[in-house]
């Protein structure tokens, strides 16, 4: 949607200062695409590929684009076709970033690529990250939450958070409560910002997405101990799915 | 790419080069086609061979047109508009300047071929094309009216249809039709007059 190949029905977004309604044409001269699901000329070499991108942009860095088939070790006269998934994409990758692209659009692209070449990928995509915007649409929360700076969580479309990865590390946790007893029930007014309660013997286990350990201690004034751990994003967007679901249950 | 010609040449380039041995087959197809109709013997064929030549014309003219089709929607194809992922839609692509070089590539390899199979089945029968060329012209927007628009409708049509459309389709096509008519060894036989 945000590159204007599907129509919104509702909402607005906008991209590198502009509706994304309007981006069409000369507007990609300043962002790099790549999908993993995006149909490529097959038939092109991996030259031919390259060479017929370039004319199309004004910012063509010749020099970045040989770096980058180098380092790739792009072999320029295969056809696209007979060319491993990940070879595949690293030369529209090639061909999306030997432009300098303001702004580097990345849908899931970790699919199916083994790890070597995930790190490569990876790699360049860091290198370009002083110039550029990258934005990536994954569900590979482990290998995004190795680099990203900040994350934004979609859920049927909707935006439910978007924010900075370490502000988001620090009011996300799992609070674990030992009582010194059984575990008292649950109290009606329970915070919703509190998720998936669980109750296992003494012990109470939830989500905060609000924490504050004072908070925290001062609802568990009989607590025993109180510890709050960090929870990696793959964990944070099971408990906010498991919530969402459980909400509309 | 600063001017739209400019990149209505450099997308033409492309599809000329994607599509160059498919051009090729429907170009000789067209223009063999031409010869033998402007021969005279055959518009009543007396002879083995003038009969088998006939049959071979009879064949090769709806084969022909199926091959037009075939390479219009290969063209169209390469630059299909429904849809969300082809590569094209992401990239600086002008609409006019990818209308335009569509549009040029169906004159030159279409249009073209067509027309200078008419000046030759004329030629070959006896008329001096310049003397009918407004007539020739009118046939040209005829052509393109009833014979081509219909090919470059096709991007709309459901993806299962446009499968056939692979860039070798329209020598598959040409080739695997023609079994079931007069041999094409046969034919070059009679032609060479053997």
């Amino acid at each position: 949607m945000l590159m204007n190949l599907l129509q919104p029905s509702a909402g607005q977004a906008s991209v590198l200062g502009g509706d994304c309604r309007t981006l069409t044409g000369d507007g990609f001269r300043r962002i790099g695409y790549v999908a993993e699901d995006q149909e490529q000329p097959d038939w092109m070499t991996v030259g031919q590929l390259l060479d017929y991108c370039r004319p199309f942009y004004p910012t063509w860095d010749a020099a970045l684009a040989t770096e980058m088939i180098t380092r790739f070790a792009l072999p320029l006269d295969r056809k696209l076709k007979h060319l491993s998934r990940g070879m595949g994409m690293k030369a529209v990758l090639t061909s999306s970033l030997a432009y300098r692209p303001e702004l580097i659009v990345l849908d899931e692209p970790f699919g199916a690529l083994d790890p070597l070449v995930r790190d490569e990928f990876v790699e360049s995509l860091i290198e370009r990250a002083p110039e550029t915007t990258i934005l990536i649409s994954s569900h590979d929360l482990a290998e995004i939450e190795t680099f990203a700076t900040h994350i934004g969580f979609m859920e049927q479309g909707r935006l439910i958070f978007a924010e900075e990865l370490e502000s988001l590390a620090a009011r996300v946790r799992e609070v674990e409560v030992t009582f010194a007893g059984s575990a008292p029930e649950l109290a009606p007014d329970w915070p919703q910002t509190w998720l998936n309660p669980q109750l296992s013997g003494p012990v109470l286990r939830f989500v905060d997405t609000r924490f504050i350990a004072q908070d925290v201690a001062a609802c568990f004034p009989a607590a025993h101990r109180i510890d709050a751990r960090p929870l990696t994003l793959r964990d944070m967007f099971l408990a906010l799915a498991k919530a969402n679901r459980a909400a509309k249950s | 790419m600063k001017t739209h010609m400019d990149q209505i040449l450099h997308i033409l380039q492309k599809d000329l080069r994607r599509l160059r041995w498919e051009i090729a087959t429907v170009t000789f197809a067209t223009l063999l086609l031409a010869w033998l109709n402007g021969d005279n013997r055959l518009v009543v064929p007396v002879t083995r061979q003038e009969q088998t030549l006939n049959q071979f014309c009879l064949w090769l003219a709806p084969l022909n047109v199926l091959a037009w089709w075939f390479l219009l929607v290969s063209l169209i194809h390469g630059e299909v508009i429904p849809g969300v992922r082809q590569f094209w839609l992401t990239r600086p692509y002008r609409r006019g300047a990818l209308l335009g070089a569509k549009l040029l590539f169906v004159l030159l390899c279409i249009n073209l071929p067509v027309l200078l199979a008419d000046a030759i089945a004329l030629s070959r029968a006896g008329i001096s094309p310049a003397t009918v060329w407004t007539g020739m012209l009118w046939k040209q927007v005829l052509f393109t009216l009833t014979a081509l628009l219909p090919g470059l409708a096709s991007p709309s049509s459901p993806p299962a249809w446009r499968k056939p459309s692979s860039p070798r389709s329209a020598w598959h096509c040409l080739c695997g039709c023609s079994r079931r008519s007069p041999s094409i060894t046969t034919c070059l036989t009679t032609l060479s007059g053997g």
